[in-house]
């Protein structure tokens, strides 16, 4: 019975994966030490961060700059919805800084190829539709500034980012929002050459919405409604190194502006993530994942045949050096095994919407009440709000957002 | 024979071990020189490259006769950069980076107008001092330029799930009070990289 032990050990560090940690973790499960989270909610105290943007901040100092992009592109969203304009540019800055950057975190990306490292240990970069969606965002805080070049350089970079693997060509650079709100800075910046270039690419995406209305050089308001919650990203497969999403709508399926004494306006479905989300083809990222799950099942596999050997070696008389044997090589098999990590980095920027409205609307200047109206597939109202403003005359465009 | 197991285990459980609970890294601060490429460099345009187009625009027009060889230092309304690239650029910062370089560059031969600078300020100055409420000091009379220096930047960028390729073109014009134009100059820049495969 004294040789079974090795069995059982075998047997354990094949069942065993990582140790599950007490404590905070970050995005990449990476356990937070104490001292870490104290320094981070310190040094958000003493820059007097806005108490809705702290968790933002806290995750973003306690967990390193392999999840800056990430604390960051939800941060900052949440501050352009809140109308921290100044907070909302700075965080996209910071996650658009490791997004753009080829070079930066080449090292974690390098690790993350390997078997025994975690493919969430590398830089947050997000997929596809996240890093377009940053930059649709980016140039929507540049339009709110008047910058509308800056903003273009945005819409356009976010079709840039929107690349597909070679099994969905006719994806890439599809983002009908992207061109409709180029256009929008293009009239604004006096190049309505540029504007219907954008719309003309735009007129070829199968995400154009039917009855698309183009923005015209008038239009002095532009209102932005997000719907639902964007996809959500889960693991599945043997070992989790497959990522899938699951969609999140919303019930709204209808988006109407209405202004005293004005006919109601159709908001432009503009966009929808989850139709970004799961065009976007094959990623190679998932190949490399493949590959360490196959290595993971034959290590796994050597262990439960060795251990099998082993049993069988401990009932042959004189068989005690042939079960040492068998067995150390089942538990150094097993634990090549449960250390190899093929799990799909499913870290999210999980505050997107699942849809994105527009509206270009030519307002008098003064004061003005916009009411927005979502309706179900059925043409019920089931969400109403109204947004109070004031339309200055010189102001070439006023952005509005609704959160829906 | 069991004490010789010993050793296989404990490499067993490093590596069932290896990659848990590691702790986060640490934020890290450090000088770099602004002139060099950034150590998180990508394919957009970056502040070392508007600063050596600007350099060679300074020299290409120091060469202008109208301006090298002015009996008076012409002045020179330098106007905000435009953005017509798909790289978001900080165009003020930009705008003042050129107009340094450019001073720098020009050393005394041409004088630049800065109406971003103290243009409000002297002007509220001015109201102050009209309607008696500070002391009445020199009159007012702003200075108007003789060329307006515009710098654009254009760009063609592509991307494929391996890489990125972005070509840039900063176009400088030297335009006169009369909309004759002077001098046009245009600088290229082309970077190309490759996405790692964890990204693609």
């Amino acid at each position: 019975m004294g040789r079974f032990w090795f069995i059982g050990l075998a047997a354990l560090a094949l069942l065993t994966g990582c140790a599950t940690t007490s404590g905070p973790v970050s995005a990449s499960g990476k356990r937070i030490t104490p001292a870490t989270l104290a320094a981070a909610k310190q040094r958000v105290e003493s820059e007097q961060v806005p108490a809705n943007l702290r968790p933002y901040y806290e995750a973003m100092y306690a967990e390193g700059r392999e999840n800056q992009a990430l604390h960051a592109m939800r941060g900052g969203i949440e501050a352009l919805r809140a109308g921290q304009l100044e907070a909302a540019e700075r965080l996209f800055d910071l996650a658009i800084e490791d997004v753009d950057s080829l070079v930066g975190g080449e090292a974690a990306a390098r690790r993350a190829q390997r078997k025994f490292a975690r493919d969430q240990e590398k830089w947050f970069k997000g997929e596809s539709y996240e890093r377009s969606a940053l930059f649709v965002y980016r140039g929507l805080a540049y339009l709110i500034r008047h910058d509308f070049g800056n903003a273009a350089a945005c819409f356009k970079r976010a079709q840039l980012y929107d690349i597909t693997g070679d099994d969905a060509p006719g994806f890439a650079g599809d983002w009908y929002s992207a061109e409709w709100l180029l256009a929008m800075a293009a009239l604004k910046q006096g190049f309505p050459q540029d504007a219907a270039v954008a719309l003309q690419r735009a007129a070829g995406f199968s995400t154009r919405p039917a009855n698309a209305t183009p923005p015209q050089p008038e239009m002095n308001v532009l209102l932005v409604v997000e719907t639902g919650r964007g996809p959500i990203k889960y693991r599945t497969g043997q070992y989790d190194e497959i990522m899938r999403y699951r969609a999140a709508p919303s019930d709204v399926q209808k988006v109407d502006v209405f202004r005293a004494g004005d006919v109601p306006q159709v908001a432009l479905p503009a966009e929808s993530l989850w139709t970004q989300a799961t065009t976007r083809g094959r990623r190679q990222v998932d190949a490399i994942l493949a590959g360490k799950a196959r290595f993971k099942e034959g290590t796994e596999s050597a262990a439960a045949g060795l251990a099998l050997g082993a049993v069988v070696a401990s009932h042959h008389r004189h068989g005690e050096v042939a079960t040492g044997v068998l067995a150390g090589l089942a538990i150094l098999s097993a634990g090549v095994s449960a250390a190899t990590t093929p799990e799909a980095d499913i870290r999210a920027w999980a505050n997107l919407p699942d849809k994105i409205y527009l509206a270009g609307l030519t307002v008098p200047a003064g004061p003005a009440t916009l009411t927005v109206v979502g309706r179900n597939a059925a043409g019920q109202v089931i969400k109403q709000q109204e947004v109070k403003t004031s339309i200055h005359e010189d102001s070439p465009l006023a952005v509005v957002l609704v959160r829906f | 024979m069991i004490m010789k197991a010993y050793p296989l285990f404990a490499i067993g459980l490093a590596f069932a071990m290896a990659g848990c609970a590691t702790r986060a890294p640490q934020p890290q601060v450090k000088y770099v020189n602004p002139g060099a490429q950034g150590g998180v460099a990508g394919t957009g345009i970056e502040s070392q490259d508007i600063g050596a187009a600007a350099q060679k625009a300074a020299a290409s027009i120091l060469a202008l006769p109208q301006i090298g060889g002015a009996p008076n230092p012409p002045t020179i309304l330098l106007t905000p950069v435009t953005n017509r690239s798909a790289s978001p650029v900080d165009t003020e910062l930009y705008t003042v980076k050129l107009r340094g370089i450019l001073m720098q560059n020009t050393a005394g031969k041409v004088r630049f107008l800065a109406r971003d600078v103290g243009w409000d300020t002297s002007k509220h100055e001015e109201n102050l001092r009209a309607a008696g409420e500070v002391q009445p000091g020199v009159v007012r009379k702003a200075a108007t330029y003789d060329y307006l220096l515009t710098a654009e930047l254009r760009g063609i960028s592509a991307a494929t799930n391996k890489g990125r390729s972005e070509y840039f073109l900063v176009a400088f014009k030297l335009v006169d009070m009369h909309d004759i134009l002077l001098w046009e100059n245009q600088y290229e820049i082309k970077k190309e990289g490759n996405v790692s495969p964890v990204y693609r």
